[in-house]
């Protein structure tokens, strides 16, 4: 196996705190930070698309002011200077969101993201907007006949992304983008984590706000952060979580600072292990490998190990899942459906199809047996502190294989925890012999992420102690699905 | 499941039904067969919802109370 690592000598390759720490003692600019990741874009992403569009003068403008600040020693914090993107179903005034749609877009183009404010108050730079399947639609198998190509994968670009936040996973492992935002409804920050090789952070539902967010799903969507490195990831999540008026879901109630905690350790912590979502399921071996070898690390980190089940097997989550999902869907694009069906892709206009004869009666029975879902998650969370789990049972299969691209986002353990509005997060846990990345995934309680991060960041000292980024080796390409 | 053709021409009739009923045109050709396989899936899937017995048992909708009860009383927060 030989891995194309982009080198440490670019900028690019920095990860959020490395650059910080550069950046405040005046050995880089932010305009330079900058250039380099503008270059990263010209360089590669023709061949990976994790952006939609960008708006390159914006963002120099926005590096110059940080540069400035930087002289004068008024940095205003970790993310100062920092080029960030987001997933195009996030509103940014000034750059255009699509959400990856050919249907005319209703929003009032002065709208932007809660999310995307806090960041650039923070300082961070806005380059544009990321590869996302349509409104954040599918399982990535039929999104071939949108009006963009989809993102691939830079540690092979013959290989999917996992998503739909695909260009968000593309562009922090290519250094596209310093750090990314994408949404999750059933997976979407941690699959294309998953599959590029990153950290996905999917916090407690209502910790981050969604107001200026195009929904997907009212009851699970939330957005988190796409970042290179388990820190990256807690300095992207401590700008931007917190109470917002805007958004109704918005969690109230404070918001615990993760970095103090993040080098703890596991000493003591009880963690359960799901080995297979359903018994009758298959893993490759690699992510076999990487889940055996989590236990061991936690365990000589002084956490207690055992096996342990979910409270619903997997297609009990998915069934419950998939009225509330389809009917909410079908209420957020139903206008849109009646009056520009024709240019919905495929996977969007399936999924609201379904949505529109999905009885009431079903919706409710669904969201009432959420309720008791949640509950008993909320047990099992009285028992062990930490939950580990495979994220998916497979690594990121090639682009022109249908059925494995379906299977990688159909049979992952993503849709439990959007369900139950758990935090999870996703890990880099090595690659496999052909070079394409393997993850775990960790859960834990509401409100957690502290735990859950600590937890992590053991994970990511054992199998990434030096987090690089891809280089992007162009591979020779089979033809992907044509139009459907 | 395979469907019958009897089956599917009363798929594509509640569908038609249902689109005039709700004020617009029905969908024509290989739309409608596709709208009437998916009236049959959103069908199926409220079969394969357990039904909760306890009729005290609300939706959960809306704002996360549950999630800020446990952030009120600091269970279990580090």
């Amino acid at each position: 196996m030989s891995l194309n690592f982009l080198s440490p000598d670019d900028p690019a390759a920095l990860s959020v705190a490395q650059a910080n720490a550069l950046l405040a003692s005046g050995q880089l600019r932010s305009t330079d930070l900058l250039q380099a990741v503008l270059d990263r874009i010209q360089a590669v992403d023709g061949v990976i698309h994790s952006y939609l569009r960008h708006d390159r003068e914006a963002a120099l403008a926005a590096a110059d002011a940080a540069s400035e600040r930087a002289q004068q020693g008024r940095r205003i914090g970790p993310l100062d200077g920092i080029p960030f993107a987001v997933k195009d179903n996030i509103y940014t005034k000034g750059v255009a969101t699509t959400a990856g749609s050919r249907v005319p877009q209703r929003h009032d183009p002065a709208l932007h993201a809660t999310l995307v404010a806090r960041l650039q108050a923070a300082g961070a730079i806005l380059v544009g907007k990321l590869n996302t399947w349509e409104y954040g639609t599918g399982t990535g198998a039929v999104h071939f006949d949108l009006e963009n190509p989809p993102a691939c994968n830079p540690w092979d670009p013959r290989h999917f992304t996992g998503g739909s936040s695909s260009g968000s996973g593309a562009a922090v492992a290519a250094g596209t983008a310093c750090f990314a935002i994408g949404t999750d409804t059933g997976g979407s920050v941690r699959l294309p984590a998953a599959a590029c090789g990153v950290v996905g952070l999917k916090p407690t539902f209502g910790r981050i706000s969604r107001h200026g967010v195009m929904p997907n799903c009212w009851s699970f969507d939330g957005p988190g952060p796409l970042a290179l490195t388990v820190e990256d990831a807690c300095l992207v999540y401590e700008a931007i979580a917190g109470h917002d008026a805007a958004d109704p879901a918005s969690l109230a109630c404070g918001v615990q600072p993760l970095l103090p905690t993040l080098n703890d350790g596991v000493a003591g912590l009880r963690v359960g292990v799901v080995r297979r979502l359903d018994p009758a399921d298959s893993v490759e071996p690699a992510i076999d490998e990487a889940l055996n070898q989590t236990c061991d690390i936690l365990r000589d980190g002084g956490a207690q190990i055992r096996d342990i089940q979910l409270p619903l097997a997997p297609a009990e989550f998915r069934a419950i899942a998939l009225p509330i999902n389809r009917s909410e869907s079908f209420s957020i694009h139903e206008r849109d459906y009646l009056e520009h069906r024709s240019l919905m892709g495929r996977a969007l206009r399936e999924k609201l199809e379904i949505g529109m004869y999905i009885r009431a009666a079903d919706y409710l029975a669904a969201l009432r047996q959420r309720r008791e879902l949640v509950a008993r998650m909320d047990a099992l969370f009285d028992d062990v502190d930490v939950l580990l789990l495979p994220m998916t049972d497979r690594v990121a299969p090639a682009l022109t294989d249908e059925q494995a691209v379906i299977n990688f986002t159909a049979r992952s353990a993503g849709s439990p925890f959007s369900l139950t509005g758990h935090p999870a997060v996703s890990v880099p846990a090595g690659f496999d012999r052909n070079g394409l990345p393997v993850a775990v995934q960790l859960a834990t309680g509401f409100l957690q992420e502290a735990r859950l991060m600590r937890a992590a960041r053991v994970v990511e000292r054992h199998f990434t102690p030096q987090p690089r980024r891809a280089q992007v080796v162009s591979q020779p390409t089979s033809p992907v699905h044509s139009p459907v | 499941m395979s469907t019958s053709e009897f089956e599917l021409a009363s798929l594509e009739s509640a569908v038609r039904i249902i689109w005039q009923q709700c004020g617009q045109t029905p969908p024509e050709g290989d739309e409608l067969s596709r709208a009437a396989s998916n009236l049959r899936h959103a069908l199926a899937a409220g079969r394969d919802i357990p039904r909760v017995a306890d009729k005290t048992i609300q939706p959960m909708t809306g704002r996360r109370h549950d999630i800020e009860s446990q952030a009120a009383s600091g269970a279990g927060l580090e």
